[in-house]
């Protein structure tokens, strides 16, 4: 989780990911840092985001994405 | 011969034949030539009747099909239009308003009612468009069809200045060349205040084929968008990469049959060849073309048919379209041979009229022949270097200067370190590209976080560094100047910084 945040914090250094929970809603999350999560997250934990999890519900907030990794490392 | 896009569209007579085709499908629905032309013609009159003529118009160019009806209508009226970012900082817009003149703005939707109350008759429309052709014939021959804005290095923005000829001039080639008809159904995702979407707009309008004018929140869920452009028969893309690449990245081809797809154009960066390549083994009877362009001209001069990924190398920018000759220049000789590295220069009926009050600029980039070997007339210089390869085609190497393109953006990396500069807290800064990120060091008392905050609100979002990093002092070279060749090093020989 402290990686992931410390990636999404230097995306967006300026939001409170703790609190904030409409990340996609608020248009704060565009489809450019969407493919920026996808692609770091590939990365650091070597997980693939398909596209059917790519729907704001999985992406509204850090704990809702760190929750859809999870599941997926479980998953795979 | 035309003198006019609107006369070359064909905005006369001839509409009647075609007013049931559904020529625009935006989020708000279908839209017939018919009631397109209402649209245009509500917009034209009331030009006309406040006496508007031979001015610019700046249009806020929101993804719908009523910002293009605004910029038909300002053509019709005699105008010519300035395509603008609706998030556009006001800072910036104001330097627009004043470098273009610019006294009048349009936005939003376009009441046709008032204009036309219950709808009105085909013969009544027609006899509009009769009227508007008086108009829009009588203009000026140098008055520009548009004006497109981009950054200049120093911040300051640049108007390009865009010819009717220009325009008719590439269309005609692109559509010869890529056999755009009626059976085309283009999905557009380039936003209308980008010049690259000229290649959309006046494809559909010329051939009157259907454009879906695809939401930006589409590009968000990627499986949306690809059930989309399947549910709704969409056949032509002319994309970005980025954007592409989502679709290929994200594996959606093993969810959605997208092989109804027929063409894929792709311009304004590097399509990663990976990328390409997955896209390429999921729809194997797709023709994939890498255009190549500059908002120095209309539309794109040379493009290459892909029929293999080179995983080595970058896909080529081929040959030229049939309105283009390009040549290759180093030091004053052209270039004939394989893999000597030279400048581009274009010579082209498409190339625009030059920069807006900026004769100097204009002298630099359109220039007379570099070398008596080449035709006389006026060459677009356009600062990218490029080879030739084996079959002659052209390969691109890299920028002359500091430009990047960046989600199919083009970007000058001083106007980021620039308004990066006028941040309270920031002392020095340099601004670096890498593996697709830009990376902003800086230093100065301002954190990273309070940083991040005053670039949100001066900075456009693609133009926001992806990374911040602070330091104590800037390298600098022998010349006292910031050392970006030890910073690149930095960066590439240590994953995170």
């Amino acid at each position: 989780m402290d990686e992931l945040m410390e990636f999404l914090e230097d995306l967006h250094p300026d939001i409170d990911y703790e609190t904030c929970d409409t990340l996609i809603d608020d248009g704060i999350l565009d489809s450019f840092d969407i493919i920026s999560i996808i692609s770091e997250v590939a990365d650091m934990f070597d997980v693939t985001i398909s596209a059917e999890y790519i729907v704001p519900e999985n992406f509204n907030s850090a704990q809702a994405l760190y929750d859809l990794i999870t599941y997926l490392e479980d998953e795979g | 011969m035309f003198q006019n896009v609107m006369d070359y569209l064909g905005f006369g007579a001839s509409l009647k034949d075609d007013f049931d085709l559904v020529l625009f499908i935006d989020k708000d629905g279908r839209l017939t030539l018919r009631e397109f032309c209402r649209k245009v013609a509500a917009v034209a009159l009331d030009f006309i009747e406040s006496g508007v003529r031979h001015r610019p118009v700046a249009v806020m160019a929101e993804h719908s099909a009523d910002t293009l009806a605004w910029y038909l209508g300002v053509l019709a009226s005699g105008n010519y239009y300035v395509p603008v970012n609706p998030d556009i900082k006001d800072e910036k817009f104001e330097k627009i308003k004043a470098l273009a003149g610019i006294d009048h703005i349009r936005r939003g939707n376009i009441d046709t009612q008032t204009r036309f109350p219950d709808a009105g008759s085909d013969d009544e429309l027609l006899s509009v468009f009769e009227r508007l052709q008086d108009v829009y014939r009588g203009i000026p021959a140098d008055l520009p069809m548009y004006v497109i804005f981009t950054s200049g290095s120093t911040g300051e923005p640049k108007g390009i200045i865009k010819t009717h000829q220009g325009m008719m001039s590439f269309i005609d080639a692109y559509i010869q060349e890529f056999h755009f008809d009626r059976d085309t159904c283009l999905g557009s995702q380039t936003p209308f205040y980008f010049d690259a979407s000229a290649k959309d707009i006046f494809t559909a309008l010329k051939v009157r084929c259907p454009m879906h004018i695809l939401d930006a929140k589409l590009f968000l869920t990627p499986l949306a968008l690809g059930e989309y452009i399947r549910d709704n028969h969409v056949n032509t893309l002319q994309w970005v990469p980025s954007a592409l690449s989502m679709l290929s990245a994200l594996k959606v081809f093993d969810k959605v049959d997208l092989t109804a797809i027929q063409k894929v154009l792709f311009v304004g960066e590097v399509f990663p060849p990976k990328q390409l390549k997955t896209w390429m083994s999921a729809l194997p009877d797709t023709e994939f073309v890498n255009l190549y362009g500059s908002s120095e001209l209309s539309g794109i001069c040379a493009f290459y048919r892909v029929g293999e990924v080179n995983e080595e190398q970058n896909v080529p920018i081929g040959y030229p379209l049939s309105n283009s000759r390009i040549f290759l220049v180093d030091e004053g000789k052209v270039i004939t041979e394989p893999d000597a590295v030279g400048e581009i220069y274009v010579l082209s009926d498409a190339l625009a009229a030059g920069y807006l009050k900026d004769a100097e600029k204009t002298a630099a980039v359109f220039t007379e022949r570099p070398s008596a070997d080449m035709p006389e007339g006026i060459y677009l210089r356009s600062g990218d270097l490029a080879k030739y390869g084996a079959e002659h085609e052209l390969i691109f190497v890299s920028r002359r200067d500091y430009q990047i393109k960046h989600m199919g953006h083009r970007i000058e990396l001083g106007e980021i370190e620039s308004i990066a500069l006028t941040v309270p807290g920031v002392e020095k800064c340099c601004c670096i590209y890498h593996n697709s990120k830009i990376i902003l060091f800086y230093t100065g008392s301002i954190d990273k976080a309070g940083l991040s905050r005053c670039l949100r609100e001066r900075l456009l979002s693609y133009m926001i560094p992806n990374r911040l990093t602070q330091l104590d002092s800037l390298p600098l070279n022998a010349n006292g100047k910031i050392d970006r060749t030890q910073l690149m090093n930095q960066v590439v020989n240590r994953k995170r910084i």
